[in-house]
């Protein structure tokens, strides 16, 4: 379906485009030039500081699905909606220890795989890889539809152009750059968005009175004001486990836990947490404005983009542009570099040619950012659901690696069994609850599934883990 | 049931959204130029 009400002509989409593309790729071409070995591409020499470590993690958590979902659910479930996708920003609170123990047990890692391969074996690490990868995969493909949506809604720019430039972008300066042109990008992404969201924030709040919104809404759809709506608070609940889920399992968190030099990572984490939670508000209460403003919303993932657009006009389109621009790129070069880092160092390295050399890796690596990049463009290409479809298939099974992780970071009665099972066993029934229940339901379930079984093992089976076998790289 | 949040509520949270958004991008300022001037970068 092409969108017939795009605010901004083709042609300044196109310019808009060119210039972005143009920006980010000759910046990940000139911070490529300090990737010289597999360290440097892949965890940008593990020296990373304060400033684009809170950067990078708050930049990447931002995606198109913040920027469009957050006034969805906002639309949809109110201000529980609101409130329940900042919740999300649990996920990187919570990291933080674990970034701290990441970066003490594992000094020299590479992937979240890693971790779960010396941590449980072969069995789990295998279980773990399809979950993640198809995470990663999951997560890829939503931004990609999203890239393509949003420059056909914003500027009338065909869907599958749109897309195909968005991700070719992504491809190249991740291509170029490895880690170091996404963390850096993300640093300037990430102000980008902060900026774009208080100037679209504060230009909504000049144009309508709160109190307005407040009436409009407790006269036309009371339920959005509602403090005991029942799939809200549920909403809240499983974007929480969700959120941490996402976070904890995927190697885009890892690999940032390994890049921050040593004592960064949990300060990071826990100020990307704060700079990431009131976005969402920010960015879901615009599409709470739409009934006082009198404006119709036909499609609820683009209540963001219309609202923008509709209330600050043609300036405010080209702020929308760009900011849903960065918030797109900031995840999709992360999920690049991330994803091709675990199918390199999990399934290339450790499983296909153990023996080959750095060197060998590294001319490896620009193929596998492609061919993901490919096959993402190949899935996206028929636009298939809504952006919470697709979305939110991936939680159960996350939510299912929440524990196993946390456990097997602190525990070392946590054993292989427990995390094989619990994520198992979370992932079925978290699906059965997606399909039958709700969305809303689906990480609730698995999470609660995933705990009770990850500790019922650890107590049933104790293990003595020894910590030093996580230090690989030290033997 | 319907209990409904009240308008102050409403006000302040989107408020204090937007006010905090403004004040993380100053901090990333002031964070950048810290690391600038340590050679903490990265």
């Amino acid at each position: 379906m092409e969108h017939q009400s795009e605010i901004l002509s083709p042609q300044t989409g196109f310019i808009l485009l060119g210039i972005l593309a143009l920006f980010w790729i000759t910046l990940g071409i000139y911070w490529g030039r300090k990737a010289k070995n597999m360290d440097g591409f892949m965890l940008a020499g593990r020296n990373v500081g304060l400033a684009f470590g809170t950067a990078t993690a708050m930049a990447t958590w931002v995606t198109s699905n913040t920027t469009m979902l957050a006034p969805q659910f906002a639309l949809q479930l109110g201000v529980w909606g609101m409130i329940a996708y900042s919740t999300a920003a649990f996920g990187l609170f919570l990291f933080a220890p674990l970034a701290k123990r990441i970066k003490q047990l594992m000094p020299k890692g590479y992937t979240s795989g890693d971790f779960i391969r010396l941590r449980y074996g072969h069995k789990v690490w295998y279980l773990f890889l399809v979950i993640s990868i198809f995470y990663g995969f999951t997560w890829l493909v939503s931004m990609g539809m999203a890239g393509g949506i949003l420059m056909n809604a914003l500027a009338g720019i065909p869907y599958q152009v749109g897309m195909s430039a968005i991700l070719l972008i992504c491809v190249l300066y991740t291509l170029f750059g490895g880690l170091y042109a996404v963390i850096g990008t993300d640093y300037i992404q990430s102000l980008i968005i902060i900026i774009g969201i208080v100037v679209l924030g504060y230009g909504v709040l000049s144009s309508v009175d709160i109190s307005e919104v407040y009436t409009s809404l407790q006269e036309e759809k009371p339920m959005l004001l509602n403090m005991l709506l029942p799939a809200a608070l549920m909403a809240v609940f499983n974007n929480l486990l969700f959120g941490i889920g996402e976070v904890f399992h995927s190697n885009v968190w890892w690999s940032r836990a390994f890049a921050m030099r040593q004592n960064i990572g949990q300060k990071a984490y826990l100020l990307s947490g704060l700079f990431w939670f009131p976005i969402p508000i920010a960015a879901g209460f615009i599409a709470l404005t739409s009934g006082a403003l009198g404006i119709n919303v036909s499609s609820p993932d683009m209540v963001g983009p219309l609202m923008a657009s509709q209330v600050l006009g043609k300036a405010g389109s080209i702020v929308v542009f760009i900011v849903f621009f960065c918030s797109l790129a900031s995840s999709i070069d992360s999920l690049l570099a991330a994803t091709s880092d675990l199918i390199v160092e999990d399934i290339y390295k450790k499983m296909i040619n153990p023996a080959a050399s750095e060197k060998l890796v590294r001319r490896v690596s620009p193929y596998i950012i492609v061919g993901l990049g490919f096959l993402g463009w190949l899935v996206c290409l028929p636009r298939i659901g809504t952006l919470a479809t697709v979305l939110f298939f991936a939680g159960p099974m996350v939510a299912s690696t929440i524990y196993p992780i946390v456990m097997g970071l602190f525990w070392k009665s946590a054993n292989a069994k427990g995390a094989f099972w619990a994520m198992i066993a979370g992932s079925l029934l978290g699906l059965w609850a997606y399909f039958t229940l709700g969305w809303y339901t689906a990480s609730l379930v698995s999470a609660g599934v995933s705990i009770t079984v990850t500790y019922a093992f650890s107590k049933i089976q104790p293990t003595e883990f020894q910590w030093e076998k996580l230090n690989e790289l030290k033997k | 049931m319907q209990v409904p949040f009240s308008p102050g509520f409403f006000q302040v949270i989107i408020q204090i959204s937007i006010g905090m958004s403004f004040c993380c991008a100053i901090a990333l300022l002031v964070m950048l130029f810290a690391d600038l001037k340590n050679s903490k970068l990265w």
